[in-house]
């Protein structure tokens, strides 16, 4: 086995740090052009109000609240994922975990801003925290979404005060100076003291605790908002934890492609290896049979009791949304436990193939999960318009959605000209294992 | 690279033909013509006035939908019919129109009036028409209080060459008003024009016991719809003050289990984050003390 030594990972680790390659320039380019069509498309809605958008009195939530509930689906997969890797010292963990930690905070920081686009009337949003009522889910997830925001950004920041401690006493690579007295600060005056040391490794242990707790019951509140809905299709007591394992599964396919596509682009594949896709990849699996169950359970329960609209509403799904629901609730489960159950399909391309299908798989199913129910209320429709009566995305809706994915990918490269995607400290203490 | 060209092709194909399925969804049925519904019903109030409601409609799986904005052309005159007038469906997908006093209305030999509704079709959806038959009833109602309880005299007839003829044998309903819909409390029989009803006395009123009470003829087969109102003060007087819940989900507070599981919780939380901060500034000290 190679040895890595400390020298070779700061200067193979921190290559984004010191210096700008073309490749980053150019995906740079393209997140920020993306971004610039979706603010165009926020400046349309804002002047022309929600009109231009595919909401109407009766489908009042979109893709709007379908990409909100992805992304803090994915904030607090990478939360579970980050705390349980963290707390269990897996020790394939060191590539991965620093990843799992950036996904957790971006993925929390854009969530929210798609409840603002969805918004009617957001000059009342204030009111929300001048006169909250606590009876209501709204206000619970409010109160989540803070305080696992905090949590998380805690968790994050302990975890890079060890790689910024070692970027700023590092003599191995040029860095501006700039960089320097901006690690100088975020590093808190660390110098891998005994006490130090212990502080930082018990506060780490307690947040890694922590944002486990927080993911589950964040999440959970998030599925209660559409569970405690007398709504056909979400009033289920099963909301809670189905969304938290579907969250985990989408979590974890990010994960893998993240990982694939910083690989590629950062050249790390001399520590990313397969190993590690097969490791995560075997996440994937076990969660997809979870997630699979669920889903079943779900549909099975909903289907049998044959109450009207929700027979409705599963009709509906088998016939205006079979697409939809055929790639969402059997290839987007089947496809990855197909590929990573079977011994020789487990491949880099193909794991990354698999997440891609789970990821792409849990959005159209957040979809199926907030439309066809709105377009099937137990009151009858007030409006005879088809746009009242049916819900269809439109480009803004689709620009902003764009703008989302490409503003995820903007914090996560700029995170990278400051912090490393692979964790150094980590890095270097399972090295130390693996000489053990 | 190239043997992954495929694999990448198919997997951008993917959003993209599931993305297609949620753009069509406003238009379908966009370009399909719809046949609407019509319900055409007649009306002749307290007041004398002689109403044609024409309400259009869709039927499907979520129930019927209203059609709004559509004109409707009401006709009379069976034999040559005559346009008596036109008016647009509201936001309910009815079509009102008040018959003016001054319009003589023909009659067939069975001395009924005929009306025709009739919606000619647009680009969205296929003409509709329905045609009714009324005789034309004079109905007359009085309310009548005493130790017997309370009563309602009811006398209704026809003219016909200007007879008065009284109705017989035909049932008439006491109705009140609720909220959706007329609710029947009372029902009569007429003998020789006249009817009378005993009206119970457990009907809700408002607070001070007000309640119109309405005798009609209610989808009546040869008289459509034809109706008296009065103004009583027969209702059970009733107060529609909430009852005050001091702790509930409805109420401004929050109920106490609920207050105190979510302090529990946040304290719990956020005491572990002050834990985390606290040990920053720990570290941050046993930086500066090393230095």
């Amino acid at each position: 086995m190679v040895r890595i030594t400390k020298k070779n990972l700061v200067k193979e680790l921190t290559t984004e740090i010191i210096s700008t390659s073309r490749n980053w320039y150019l995906l740079f380019g393209v997140f920020v052009l993306v971004w610039a069509i979706g603010i165009y498309a926020l400046i349309q809605q804002i002047d022309k109000g929600h009109i231009v958008t595919g909401m109407r009195d009766n489908v009042v939530w979109g893709v709007y609240i379908v990409n909100f509930i992805f992304f803090m689906g994915l904030s607090y997969a990478g939360a579970l994922i980050s705390g349980v890797l963290h707390l269990f010292k897996s020790p394939w963990r060191a590539p991965v975990i620093r990843f799992a930690e950036l996904i957790t905070v971006i993925s929390l920081c854009i969530g929210p801003f798609f409840i603002f686009f969805c918004i009617g009337r957001l000059d009342r949003l204030p009111f929300l925290f001048a006169f909250p009522r606590i009876q209501s889910p709204i206000t619970w997830d409010v109160i989540a979404i803070i305080t696992d925001l905090f949590g998380c950004f805690i968790f994050l920041y302990l975890s890079l005060i060890e790689d910024f401690a070692m970027l700023r006493d590092t003599t191995d690579i040029s860095i501006k100076p700039w960089k320097k007295k901006l690690y100088r600060i975020l590093a808190l005056g660390y110098v891998g003291t005994k006490k130090q040391h212990r502080l930082l490794s018990r506060a780490k242990n307690v947040m890694a605790a922590m944002i486990i707790a927080i993911a589950i019951i964040v999440y959970s509140v998030l599925a209660w908002i559409f569970g405690v809905t007398l709504q056909p299709g979400w009033h289920s007591t099963i909301f809670g934890p189905y969304f938290v394992i579907a969250a985990v599964f989408s979590g974890t396919g990010l994960l893998i492609i993240i990982m694939q596509l910083f690989r590629k682009i950062y050249k790390l594949e001399k520590y990313i290896t397969r190993k590690h896709f097969v490791n995560v990849g075997v996440l994937l699996l076990i969660i997809a049979a979870f997630y699979g169950y669920f889903t079943f359970s779900d549909y099975l329960t909903k289907w049998y009791g044959s109450v009207k609209m929700d027979k409705i509403l599963i009709d509906k799904l088998f016939e205006d949304y079979y697409l939809m629901f055929i790639f969402a609730n059997y290839l987007g489960i089947l496809i990855p436990l197909i590929i990573v159950g079977i011994r020789k399909f487990r491949t880099i391309r193909n794991i990354v193939i698999a997440a891609v299908i789970a990821l792409l798989g849990l959005w159209f199913n957040r979809y199926i999960i907030v439309v066809p129910t709105l377009e099937t209320p137990f009151l009858p429709v007030q409006d005879y318009r088809m746009d009242f009566i049916k819900y269809s995305p439109t480009w803004v809706e689709w620009s902003l959605t764009a703008a989302g994915v490409a503003i995820f990918g903007i914090f996560m490269m700029l995170v990278s000209k400051i912090a490393p995607l692979v964790s150094i400290s980590e890095m270097e203490v399972s090295e130390e294992v693996q000489d053990q | 690279m190239k043997k992954q060209a495929p694999f990448v092709f198919m997997l951008s194909m993917l959003p993209g033909l599931l993305v297609l399925q949620t753009l069509d969804a406003q238009d379908a049925g966009g370009d399909e013509i719809q046949s609407p519904y019509i319900e055409f019903k007649y009306l002749k109030n307290t007041e004398g006035h002689r109403i044609l409601d024409a309400k259009i409609f869709l039927a499907g799986e979520l129930g019927l939908i209203p059609l709004e904005g559509l004109p409707v052309k009401f006709y009379t005159n069976y034999e040559m019919p005559e346009l008596l007038g036109e008016a647009i469906t509201d936001k309910n997908g009815v079509a009102h129109y008040i018959i003016p006093e001054n319009v003589a209305l023909p009659v067939d030999e069975d001395n009924n009036w005929w009306f025709y509704a009739e919606f000619e079709g647009n680009e969205r959806y296929e003409m509709t028409m329905e045609e009714l038959t009324v005789m034309d009833v004079n109905l007359r109602m009085s309310v009548e209080e005493n130790e017997g309880g309370k009563k309602i005299f009811l006398e209704a007839f026809t003219v016909i060459d200007s007879e008065k003829i009284p109705v017989s044998n035909q049932d008439i309903f006491v109705f009140v008003p609720r909220m959706f819909s007329l609710l029947p409390v009372a029902e009569g029989y007429f003998i020789d024009g006249e009817a009378e009803v005993e009206f119970p006395d457990d009907v809700p009123g408002d607070e001070d016991g007000n309640l119109t009470v309405i005798g009609r003829f209610n989808d009546h087969w040869q008289f459509g719809n034809v109706e008296q109102r009065a103004e009583t003060t027969w209702g059970v007087p009733s107060s529609h003050k909430v009852a005050e819940s001091h702790r509930a989900l409805w109420t401004q507070i929050a109920p106490r289990w609920m207050i105190v599981t979510l302090t529990i919780l946040l304290a719990g939380v956020w005491g572990h984050y002050l834990f985390a901060i606290i040990s920053m500034i720990r570290i941050n000290r046993d930086g500066k003390r090393s230095e």
